[in-house]
């Protein structure tokens, strides 16, 4: 056979290709095709070279970390297995009475404040459109001073029972999500021990 | 490539499916933990190396994202689409660090809780070392010099560690599955190209 072309070369030295079309090109470079054989060699460098860089490793201190979690954390229990504790809202910027002289579609953001037992959790919605907006919150732990036991907890924005956005509490138990839809969600707060549920989060600006 | 002390995990666990390797990590295996790990940690630590994030804040960003990861195993539902979920954890990752550092400046907590301030090591540094290598740096400049989708899809194809399928290059690039072929052989003309043969 002749020259294969560049693309069905390439797709030959990383293996793509059905065997018969991959044997006529293993006889081609065997032939010693000096265009060809340059090419897979020229190939083969940037390959390896490429895979050889550490450039995109993480340290292998940052390595150790990672694989630590394991041995920190013990076992992986299903989040059903934490139990679960619906979350009760108890203050809602938007269903106080207006300033005299505000006009209602002047609401820039919301606070939301709700609790369980052991939290609260507030939350600040702030538009970045009129279709999206960000969400900033904290936990805070009930009748307990500091914020340990709310750092870098696990935060899932629901719609639909699918996450949408996972994060982390920072060391003082807040968080933010970004360009998130105008509409109902659920948030998740996987605190210490069980899950914290606030149901029917309505991300909107509107009364 | 070298997987520091992952050999084994990453030899026997190589053929694993992601919902295998996280069922195993489930039922408290460690080793597929490691596999996981091995698998998409490139992955995870190449998006904020190129959106130029340093070093030693790629690595928060890296310990955030595996411990996203870690606590939602058990609640992952799309295993088969584990990169797209890892890519944007990880972006999202990037940009709300930058958002929080730009908000508020970083306290004393946070100063306590900033990894390259834990053990700034000869390990480290041997690290940055290596990175120096001058073929490397050759190549990596030539990517640089490509346009960013090309070098996004080079990158992608070559230095991560997981082998990307086309149908997982074309979600992650956001264009049709026929067109990564041809797009990947034009983006190697023109590395090629730049690089006349110093390699």
């Amino acid at each position: 056979m002749g020259c294969p072309g560049f693309d069905q070369l390439i797709d030959f030295l990383d293996g793509a290709l059905n065997p018969k079309v991959a044997r006529g090109i293993e006889e081609h470079l065997a032939e010693g095709c000096k265009k060809c054989v340059g090419t897979r060699e020229w190939y083969d460098r940037v390959r390896s070279l490429a895979r050889s860089d550490t450039r995109f490793d993480p340290s292998p201190w940052a390595h150790r970390r990672a694989l630590a979690l394991f041995e920190e954390r013990g076992k992986v229990k299903p989040r059903v297995a934490a139990g679960l504790a619906i979350a009760r809202l108890i203050y809602d910027s938007l269903q106080q009475p207006l300033l005299v002289g505000t006009r209602s579609e002047a609401v820039t953001q919301r606070q939301l404040v709700y609790q369980t037992r052991e939290h609260s959790v507030e939350l600040q919605i702030v538009p970045h459109s009129k279709l999206t907006a960000e969400l900033v919150g904290q936990v805070l732990p009930r009748g307990e001073s500091g914020f340990a036991s709310v750092a870098g907890i696990l935060i899932d924005l629901m719609r639909k029972e699918e996450s949408v956005w996972s994060t982390l509490t920072n060391d003082n138990g807040e968080f933010i999500v970004s360009d998130i839809g105008m509409g109902e969600y659920d948030l998740l707060v996987e605190t210490r021990g069980r899950t914290l549920r606030v149901p029917r989060l309505d991300i909107s600006l509107s009364r | 490539m070298k997987k520091r002390g992952s050999v084994a995990a990453a030899t026997e666990f190589n053929q694993k499916t992601d919902r295998e390797l996280v069922n195993e990590c489930l039922a408290d295996n460690a080793r597929a933990w490691e596999a996981l790990l091995a698998r998409y940690e490139r992955l995870i630590y190449s998006i904020p190396i190129r959106l130029g994030i340093p070093h030693h804040e790629a690595e928060e960003i890296f310990q955030t994202v595996s411990l996203i990861l870690f606590r939602k195993l058990a609640t992952l539902r799309e295993h088969e689409r584990i990169i797209s979920w890892l890519t944007t954890t990880t972006r999202r990752e990037c940009w709300r660090f930058g958002v929080l550092k730009s908000r508020h400046r970083r306290g004393p907590a946070n100063e306590l809780a900033d990894p390259s301030r834990d053990e700034p090591s000869a390990e480290q540094l041997a690290y940055e070392r290596r990175m120096a290598d001058e073929r490397h740096e050759i190549l990596w400049q030539a990517l640089s010099e490509l346009p960013e989708r090309c070098r996004d899809l080079l990158v992608m194809l070559f230095y991560l560690d997981k082998e990307m399928t086309y149908e997982e290059v074309a979600e992650q690039m956001n264009m049709p599955e026929s067109s990564i072929g041809p797009t990947r052989g034009r983006c190697l003309q023109k590395l090629r190209k730049i690089l006349q043969g110093r390699i």
